[in-house]
């Protein structure tokens, strides 16, 4: 079955055997959560950290509210909130030599809004990869909740 | 805020005056005819991106430079990999063998970005009586949705990006790469007084 690609500020849910992934995570945070018994996945895919508390904003862009949406969306699909899990990727600082551009460097509270935000729905977070200055593929295999981590020149690992 | 058509308009004009100086520098520091496109500027959403740069995993080269001064904001110049390796064919006079860059090649690159960007940016600083300072290249090859990371995060508080893009070259032995400028809402509003002001 065909992996569903998700793309900036977009979230998909999909049962075994079907992926998810983004491609080319920088300073994005990719959250994904996962239901072991129904084999349910979920990812999203957050660009910044605070939404400001907009109305009629994309949720999945911020941490704030795109981790809020990609749970209701999982439960929705059939999974059992309290057994999800959570991993965390992406929250690089691209160009990073570029000491004092405060604007690039998102990647940090990118990666504590969208830690929070998990942690406030009382879901354990059980494997991160965050940060550097590197860009990061991901993708999501419901039939076990492994998380492969692709990045250019630094491997690929699986979390 | 949002971006209208007069200020997409009006940042065309500011890119093609930088632009036209960039390429005469380009070209005479490798006697080479460097041709450049009439600059793009449109706002496009952020599943476009990843099309208009082959792909969000097709792995390029980033260099990126900060502005400051009258004007904040940055500089992108990026470049397929068998581009970058052309261009340095030309500015060496050597192959490149199809592998990983090597740092004496990434001291080259950085010249180049060097010129570009400081021959763009005092065109522009000069016919609108700004200030503007870059800094010191910062260099990178990876995804290409990573590297336009920048643009996203310039243009976070918008739902779509500013995409001001030059193309370098035609010529297949010519220079070839996308230049792209990025600067700040707030600045955008300064380019628009000063634009107005040198008319």
């Amino acid at each position: 079955m065909k992996t569903v690609i998700i793309g900036m500020a977009e979230l998909a849910v999909v049962k075994a055997p079907q992926h998810v992934a983004t491609l080319g995570l920088g300073s994005c945070i990719g959250v994904v959560l996962y239901d072991k018994i129904n084999k349910i996945g979920g990812m999203v895919h957050i660009v910044m950290p605070d939404s400001g508390k907009k109305s009629n904003v994309i949720r999945a862009k911020y941490a704030d509210t795109g981790v809020d949406e990609l749970l209701s969306q999982m439960v929705r699909a059939g999974a059992n909130p309290r057994a999800l899990t959570a991993k965390l990727a992406g929250g690089a600082h691209m160009f990073g030599g570029l000491g004092k551009s405060d604007a690039l460097k998102v990647g940090d509270r990118n990666a504590f809004n969208s830690k929070m935000a998990v942690l406030r729905l009382r879901i354990p977070i059980i494997a991160e990869d965050m940060g550097g200055s590197y860009g990061r593929t991901i993708e999501l295999d419901p039939e076990n909740g492994s998380l492969m981590v692709k990045t250019v020149g630094k491997g690929v690992k699986t979390i | 805020m949002e971006i209208s058509e007069i200020d997409l308009d009006m940042l065309k004009e500011v890119a093609n005056i930088g632009a036209g100086n960039a390429a005469s520098a380009l070209s005479e520091m490798t006697g080479q005819a460097i041709d450049i496109s009439v600059p793009k500027c449109e706002m496009i959403s952020y599943a476009e991106i990843a099309e208009r740069m082959g792909g969000a995993d097709n792995v390029i080269l980033g260099m990126l430079v900060q502005m400051s001064g009258d004007i904040d904001g940055y500089i992108l110049l990026a470049q397929e990999l068998e581009d970058a390796r052309n261009t340095l064919r030309i500015l060496l006079g050597q192959e490149i063998p199809q592998q990983d860059f090597e740092v004496p090649d990434y001291e080259a690159m950085r010249e180049v970005c060097n010129i570009m960007v400081s021959t763009y940016l005092s065109a522009i600083a000069s016919m609108m009586q700004l200030t503007i300072m870059p800094s010191v290249p910062e260099m990178t090859i990876d995804m290409a949705m990573a590297i336009m990371n920048v643009p996203v995060l310039v243009y976070g508080e918008l739902e779509s990006v500013l995409f001001l893009r030059t193309e370098f070259g035609g010529d297949a032995k010519s220079i070839k790469g996308n230049f792209f400028m990025m600067p700040t809402l707030e600045s955008l509003e300064t380019l628009k007084k000063a634009l107005t002001g040198s008319l």
